[in-house]
């Protein structure tokens, strides 16, 4: 069946856009694929001019990359794609097709079903079944968008996990609520479909999603399954709080776990945090992605260390001054 | 020699330069390439006027380099950007202390001074800075470095009407 | 009582970025400025940028204060960093994510305020992101991890003072937990 795949060309001369574009719409019946041209950076395929740095809003999220030669220009080495100028069309029929082909064999391109257990069922089994597939996916390393099916065969919301946003036509708010009451399926898309979407509707961060689910789940049962109070995490970055939304408990757990691993109980001692909060935090940071197992430290682990005295007594008074 | 402002500005047909009309508003002062010969020739008479002078560096506001005439292991781009700093931290020190219009800031050492003036041309806020060693007298230094701002905002006037 | 040791914060970044707003949006006193007219509107539209520094207090009981400091934002006046930096608590990094080299910018500046970022004391605030666009967040979380730090990194709006309260929180959090 034909893919939908898109191409973007990166190149200081416009006249060399123009003429890959109007080459590509001649060209496209003759590949196997339907081939579209887009100014995303995170195109499946982006072609880029031989003098151009790659781009940094594609380093990671463009999928297959090709780079434009000069005639005795020698060629970048590994595997990257080259196409020799001048551009001619059975070079660059080839080069598509190559590009379609490396795509497709991109690992994981599945669906991911959740699976229910009959016996459980209550309010929480599809956020549940939610995490585990987001957990999976994750895993994975599959960065192509993915669209949330309902039981019913509606597309809830499309998912770009590379660029950590969900677009759904209600927004998060309401598609959180949604997946209290809908067992979803995750389906693969392109980043056509993506964009396509895109347009009626405003992607946002997906880390919202995750973290209010994570504290559903924290109020229902505690710790998501796959996390156990004995043993030790440790983050492998910040959540994004300007988006999640403040979080002074989320800043302070962060604040330690980023620099040591502990056990749930212990960082609920060395924070002075509820450990019912604490487990709200592990579960809304592991659906972000953001958290590692690590053997917890051994010694000096429950108590604060503290940089001089003086500081931290400013610093308490300034955090009073600024109400944090 | 004293600066004549009829006798002594640089016309640019003297300097072999034909003024450059200014293009529409994109285009920036800085980025006007006749710029550098309006005031290369008042930097140059400025020092061959003044005893212990030994670099002067005419700089836009925001700190880049307009035209220089300086010792190569002295860097114009950063001597620029220190310009610009140190004249607006005196018009907000000024400023702390009611008074207005930073007209210059002097730093004076053991060994020599730098003498920091505002030229006070009204389009382009053009800032003009001097390194004088042991030899150099602050009252002539800043006498004539003020010659040298009123000889460069009377060459930069033309362009400045076009704007 | 104690000789008092100065605090101080600085806020640094890109230019356009928002350092003069995030600074006024905190400051106990108006905040003194030291803006010149922009030369060059072809590269960037605003009609001013800071030269020298940006100066505001939080003041607190007892006559102390927090000192809060802005940087100019571009290379040419970097000899400014390390004169404001100088016995910082810590630093608050704005990056400009509309602009051309986004992670370049954090990384150049990671290197240039090497000492807080190494010691926890930096969090990284990303302004005009939107998620369409720009490099993602994952890709600023890379540039932090291939340093081994472990900063926090937000999308951020430098006019909501709200952020900028985030942002010290985080700060504060970070310095606290340094060991």
């Amino acid at each position: 069946m034909a893919d939908k795949l898109t191409i973007n060309v990166w190149s200081d001369s416009q006249e060399e856009r123009s003429v890959v574009r109007s080459m590509l719409s001649i060209l496209s019946a003759n590949t196997g694929d339907e081939w579209h041209f887009t100014d995303s950076p995170s195109a499946d395929l982006l072609l880029l001019g031989s003098s151009s740095i790659e781009p940094q809003s594609a380093a990671g999220t463009a999928h297959v990359v090709a780079r434009f030669l000069n005639a005795g220009d020698p060629p970048p080495g590994g595997d990257t794609l080259t196409l020799t100028r001048p551009l001619r069309a059975m070079p660059f029929l080839d080069m598509l097709n190559e590009a379609a082909r490396r795509l497709r064999a991109l690992p994981a391109v599945q669906a991911f079903s959740p699976t229910i257990d009959p016996t459980l069922l209550n309010q929480f089994q599809p956020q549940l079944t939610f995490a585990q597939c987001m957990r999976d996916v994750r895993a994975s390393g599959m960065l192509r968008p993915f669209a949330l099916v309902g039981a019913d065969g509606a597309e809830l919301a499309l998912v770009n996990l590379a660029r950590a946003a969900v677009s759904s036509i209600s927004g998060v708010g309401e598609l959180h609520t949604q997946l209290k009451t809908n067992f979803v399926r995750f389906e693969p898309r392109t980043v056509r479909d993506w964009e396509q979407a895109v347009v009626q509707d405003t992607p946002q961060s997906l880390d919202v999603l995750c973290w209010r689910t994570g504290s559903s789940l924290a109020d229902w049962n505690g710790l998501v399954p796959w996390l156990s109070k004995n043993e030790g995490y440790r983050m492998i970055g910040w959540p994004d709080f300007g988006s999640i939304g403040t979080d002074s408990v989320g800043i302070k757990l962060s604040a330690l776990l980023v620099k040591r691993s502990l056990t749930p109980l212990q960082l609920s001692a060395a924070s002075t945090v509820s450990f019912s909060q604490v487990v709200s935090f592990l579960n809304s940071a592991s659906l972000c992605g953001l958290l590692a197992s690590a053997p917890p430290a051994q010694a000096r682990v429950a108590t604060r260390l503290a940089p001089a005295p003086e500081r931290l007594s400013m610093i308490g008074r300034l955090r009073q001054k600024l109400g944090l | 020699m004293f600066f004549d402002p009829e006798r002594d500005s640089m016309k640019a047909t003297a300097v072999g330069v034909e003024p450059t009309p200014l293009a529409p508003k994109e285009v920036s002062v800085r980025q006007n390439p006749a710029l550098p010969s309006f005031c290369l020739p008042a930097l140059q008479w400025f020092m061959s006027q003044t005893s212990g002078v030994t670099a002067a560096l005419v700089a836009t506001a925001d700190g880049f380099e307009i035209a220089s005439v300086l010792h190569q292991t002295l860097s114009a781009e950063k001597m620029a950007a220190m310009t610009s700093s140190i004249l607006a931290l005196g018009e907000a020190v000024l400023a702390e202390a009611e008074l207005s219009d930073c007209q210059n800031v002097v730093i004076e050492s053991r060994n020599g001074m730098v003498v920091m003036l505002a030229i006070g041309d009204p389009r382009n806020e053009l800032l003009l800075s001097v390194i004088a060693d042991r030899n150099a007298m602050l009252g002539q230094v800043l006498w004539a470095a003020r010659r040298c701002c009123e000889q460069i905002r009377h060459s930069v006037a033309p362009l400045a009407t076009l704007n | 009582m104690t000789v008092g040791q100065e605090y101080k914060i600085i806020v640094t970044g890109t230019m356009g970025a928002g350092k003069t707003t995030a600074i006024s949006a905190i400051s106990d006193v108006t905040v003194v400025s030291t803006e010149a007219a922009n030369s060059d509107q072809a590269a960037y539209a605003k009609a001013s940028t800071t030269v020298a520094l940006d100066y505001g207090e939080i003041q607190l009981d007892g006559g102390d204060r927090v000192r809060l400091y802005g940087t100019p934002g571009q290379q040419r006046f970097s000899f400014m960093w390390g004169i404001l930096a100088k016995g910082a608590l810590g630093l608050i990094l704005l990056i400009d994510n509309s602009s051309p080299t986004p992670l370049d910018d954090l990384g150049r500046f990671l290197v240039a305020f090497n000492e807080l970022a190494q010691s926890g004391a930096v969090v990284v605030g990303i302004t005009h992101r939107d998620v369409s666009e720009g490099p993602t967040m994952a890709q600023y979380h890379e540039v932090l991890s291939s340093r081994g730090l472990g900063l926090p990194v937000f999308s951020v709006d430098g006019r909501e003072r709200d952020h900028i309260l985030l942002m010290v929180d985080a700060l504060l959090s970070s310095i606290e937990a340094f060991e």
